[in-house]
């Protein structure tokens, strides 16, 4: 069992408290999603507007007691994240701050991209995001049809003085918080080739940008966004991973992030779980004999997926190329986000939904966190290839 | 308000689905239920044990009830929840209604697994089409299954005392491969103006109908 140290203990105990602050608008932030700027000054919006920014461009980290907090440790976002989701996972994920985007230019981006992205971040509360999926092929890279055109097409059509590196044009679709966005990572194919894949930072600014977004049954603050390159002009700056092999630019470096990252979505979905688990606890005081021995049955499945969950943050962090555990944690909490959510809602007969609109949120945004991230057959997918790998390594105690 | 007299919703005859699967397969939700409200309630509006309805709004009683929320198909059409002041003392569930709406929710549970098929068939990963794998297939077989065993059991003509749990846990059943089918949609049928709205509002009018079964 992974049991927090005091450090994780007193961060554990700081973000309940946030989580306080933050159930009081998860209704209102559902029915309104702009008014989301009018909350960037929680506590937790201004923890998680920094979080992740690795230690050498982050001068003001959280500190507790003299411990420090980056967000980069994948167990410190997982406690935080489960207390920030139990309260509201769409204002977890609405909330400003590097996010996926952050994560691909540590991973690919050099010395003057990190500074001048993260730098962008600590200025003030900056909305970021990362496009990966596509209309018609979803994570396919082998399908992607955003591209950077070459970079005599751009000075052509363009005019420009600087040469960039190229045009970017195609669509992204699904892309969390991008019409409120200040900048953000793209991925694309930049040239031919099964190795073509690529990624470039893009500030939304720049003409030829667009983002709309769309009518979401829940996480309605994250605002899913269809998002349009229309000849956008990259600077050559502006293109990550330039100095890498070509293998470690594009989707060995999707995959790096995506395992660093799932974790984390994890513990969202077992927030939304523990979330409607103590909604239960809270407000059905005196319960029936079947009715306790399900809800004891919940508080066991919530408690064996955080410790799941919490394994899997461990086996990113000392392997991120890894990531078996971390999808099995995915499957599992997503399973049980609906699972709990639907089962919450049996504890307070007809009309449920309707006289307890915060489980009607929980039980729309639990379906929301399935598809992030890969949905439950990639995760079975990936799982079943740790397996043949001998990667899950499940059963240590039984080596000779 | 007084609780409308409950009629005999126009069962199948021999084993076939009632008429409200048809509808609710071909036309969607609303002219589904607006034939259902009509059979059954002649037009009132059937309040469940918990004292709410979900209905379309040109059902919605003038006076007696409070609207608690409203919602919109992607077609267009609004539907009120509703709550009476005063819930029925005896909060016996409308049986008729409940079969009814079962059916109605099994027809837009098979037309949502058409539409699956249809969205399957056109994503391509690896250069081939979605349903060609087997993780989809199987999940695709599993709502099918699902779906055979909820028409079975309806269709069952030697039940004549249907019991609010039994026709509770059906509903709940509905609901699980309703699920089981939006997961294949991934981020698709999570859109507010596509399938899922449909498949919510299917389980909304549910939940207002009929307390879910604890251990389903």
């Amino acid at each position: 069992m992974i049991e927090l140290d005091e450090r994780l203990r007193m961060l554990q105990s700081e973000a309940r408290g946030w989580a306080d602050e933050m159930r009081v608008h998860a209704l209102a932030l559902d029915r309104t999603p702009d008014r989301l700027r009018e909350l960037t000054d929680l506590a937790p919006m201004a923890f998680l507007a920094t979080a992740m920014i690795p230690p050498r461009y982050h001068p003001r980290p959280l500190t507790l007691s003299g411990h420090r907090y980056y967000g980069t440790d994948p167990l410190e976002r997982a406690v935080v994240i489960e207390e920030a989701a139990s309260a509201d996972c769409a204002m977890v994920l609405a909330a400003p701050g590097p996010s996926l985007a952050g994560v691909a230019v540590d991973l690919l981006g050099d010395d003057e991209q990190k500074a001048w992205f993260y730098d962008r971040v600590l200025q003030r509360p900056t909305w970021t995001f990362f496009a990966l999926t596509e209309p018609d092929h979803g994570s396919d890279a082998a399908a992607m049809e955003t591209a950077l055109l070459p970079a005599s097409d751009a000075m052509a059509r363009t005019g420009a003085d600087a040469a960039p590196a190229g045009l970017l044009r195609g669509r992204k679709r699904y892309i969390g918080n991008a019409d409120r966005a200040a900048l953000g990572v793209v991925m694309a194919r930049i040239r031919p080739g099964p190795l073509g894949i690529g990624s470039v930072l893009v500030e939304t600014s720049a003409a030829g940008f667009s983002a709309r977004s769309l009518p979401m049954i829940g996480l309605r603050a994250a605002k899913f966004c269809d998002v349009v390159f229309d000849d956008v002009a990259v600077e050559q700056k502006r293109v990550l991973g330039a100095g890498l092999p070509r293998t470690r630019q594009g989707m060995w470096a999707a995959v790096q992030l995506l395992n660093r990252i799932r974790p984390g979505v994890a513990a969202m979905a077992l927030g939304i779980a523990r979330g409607a688990y103590d909604y239960v606890r809270t407000n059905r005081r005196t319960l029936k004999a079947t009715e306790q021995e399900r809800l004891d049955w919940l508080g066991r499945r919530v408690h064996a997926v955080r410790q799941l969950v919490r394994t899997a943050a461990v086996a990113v962090a000392r392997d991120p190329s890894d990531g078996t555990t971390a999808s099995a944690a995915k499957a599992r909490a997503c399973r049980l986000a609906e699972e709990a959510t639907l089962a919450a809602l049996g504890f307070f007969g007809a009309g449920a939904r309707l006289e307890h609109p915060m489980l009607d949120k929980y039980a729309r945004d639990a379906r929301g966190v399935e598809f992030m991230e890969g949905t439950e057959n990639i995760q079975r997918l990936t799982v079943f290839q740790g397996v043949l790998a001998g990667r899950s390594k499940r059963r240590p105690h039984l080596a000779r | 308000m007084t609780a409308p007299r409950i009629n005999e919703a126009r069962p199948g005859t021999g084993g076939e689905p009632s008429p409200y699967h048809g509808i609710a397969y071909h036309e969607g939700l609303v002219p589904a239920l607006a034939s259902l409200l009509r059979d059954v309630t002649g037009g009132g509006t059937p309040f469940g044990p918990g004292g709410h309805a979900v209905v379309p709004v040109r059902f919605a009683p003038r006076t007696g009830a409070i609207v608690v929320a409203r919602y919109r198909t992607v077609d267009g059409e609004e539907l009120v929840a509703l709550r009476q002041p005063e819930p029925e003392v005896s909060g016996v569930a409308h049986v008729a209604w409940l079969l009814g709406l079962a059916w109605l929710r099994l027809g837009l549970s098979e037309a949502l697994l058409e539409t699956c098929l249809r969205h399957l068939g056109q994503r391509m990963s690896g250069g081939t089409s979605l349903l060609t794998q087997q993780l989809v297939r199987g999940d695709v077989a599993d709502s099918a299954i699902e779906q055979l065993e909820v028409h079975a059991v309806l269709a069952d003509t030697s039940v004549d005392d249907w019991g609010s749990g039994a026709l509770g846990a059906i509903h709940d059943q509905i609901t699980r491969v309703d699920r089981g089918l939006l997961r294949l949609l991934g981020a698709a049928g999570y859109l507010g103006d596509g399938p899922g709205q449909m498949t919510y509002l299917s389980e909304l009018v549910a939940c207002a109908a009929v307390a879910p079964e604890l251990d389903s």
